[in-house]
């Protein structure tokens, strides 16, 4: 490995300890969207936020080392933009199984 | 006739993570000067000045996004034959085959890895 790529990968895992670091934060947000779902509620804003947190974790997330987070998150992301393409609020078995990989992608943080 | 070297880029992506691991995949990595816009609308203000070799692409971005871009780009002169790589999240295949058919040079996935990237944008860049 050159010096150059030396360099890249220590500043490579700077920028990952500064993403672990504002994941908390990220995920707790997620959840307040998540939360506006739930049940008998479905708000549309929460839905397209949460699809573009989704879309970003999935996209940086393995490029940091975190592979399954990036899966989960995709995974989420694919039904949760099939939902808000259908228009409307969901079934109550298609809220469950959004639910189902909400939970999947929680679990790939630990 | 030698082909021109790749020298600058220019990246729209609209997620400040991204932003910075891609400029640590172009720059550092792989030697290229990058300039890096957030939105669709302030790369159609820098390309004129920046006059970039390659235009990289996110797809989904707010207010303009990559398919907008890019058709956008189009329209200008200094950018109706750029080389143009859209770099997204995973899709569906016709949507690969849409960026295609629009003139894209190539797709690239996200998430990539830093320390190719460089690597895999040139020999994109050798083949075209």
């Amino acid at each position: 490995m050159n010096d150059e790529k030396i360099a890249a990968v220590k500043k490579l895992q700077s920028l990952k300890n500064k993403f672990c670091a504002k994941l908390p934060a990220r995920i707790r947000e997620m959840e307040r969207d998540i939360a506006l779902l739930r049940d008998n509620a479905w708000d549309g804003e929460a839905a397209l936020r949460l699809h573009m947190e989704l879309h970003k974790l999935s996209g940086t997330g393995a490029s940091f080392g975190f592979g399954k987070v990036s899966e989960r998150a995709h995974d989420v992301e694919e039904y949760l933009s099939a939902l808000i393409k259908s228009g409307g609020a969901p079934e109550r078995s298609q809220k469950k199984a959004l639910f189902t990989l909400w939970d999947r992608f929680t679990k790939s943080f630990h | 006739m030698p082909k021109q070297p790749l020298q600058k880029i220019l990246y729209v992506e609209d997620d400040p993570d991204i932003q910075e691991i891609a400029r640590l995949a172009l720059e550092e990595v792989g030697g290229f000067t990058v300039y890096i816009c957030t939105y669709g609308r302030e790369a159609l203000g820098v390309v004129t000045q920046f006059k970039p070799d390659l235009i990289i692409l996110d797809v989904m971005m707010p207010d303009m996004d990559g398919v907008s871009t890019f058709k956008a780009l189009r329209k200008l002169e200094t950018t109706s034959s750029a080389p143009v790589i859209f770099l997204t999240a995973k899709v569906q295949p016709k949507e690969v085959a849409e960026y295609r058919k629009l003139g894209a040079l190539d797709v690239i996935f996200k998430p990539f890895d830093p320390l190719t990237l460089a690597d895999v944008i040139k020999k994109i860049w050798e083949k075209r």
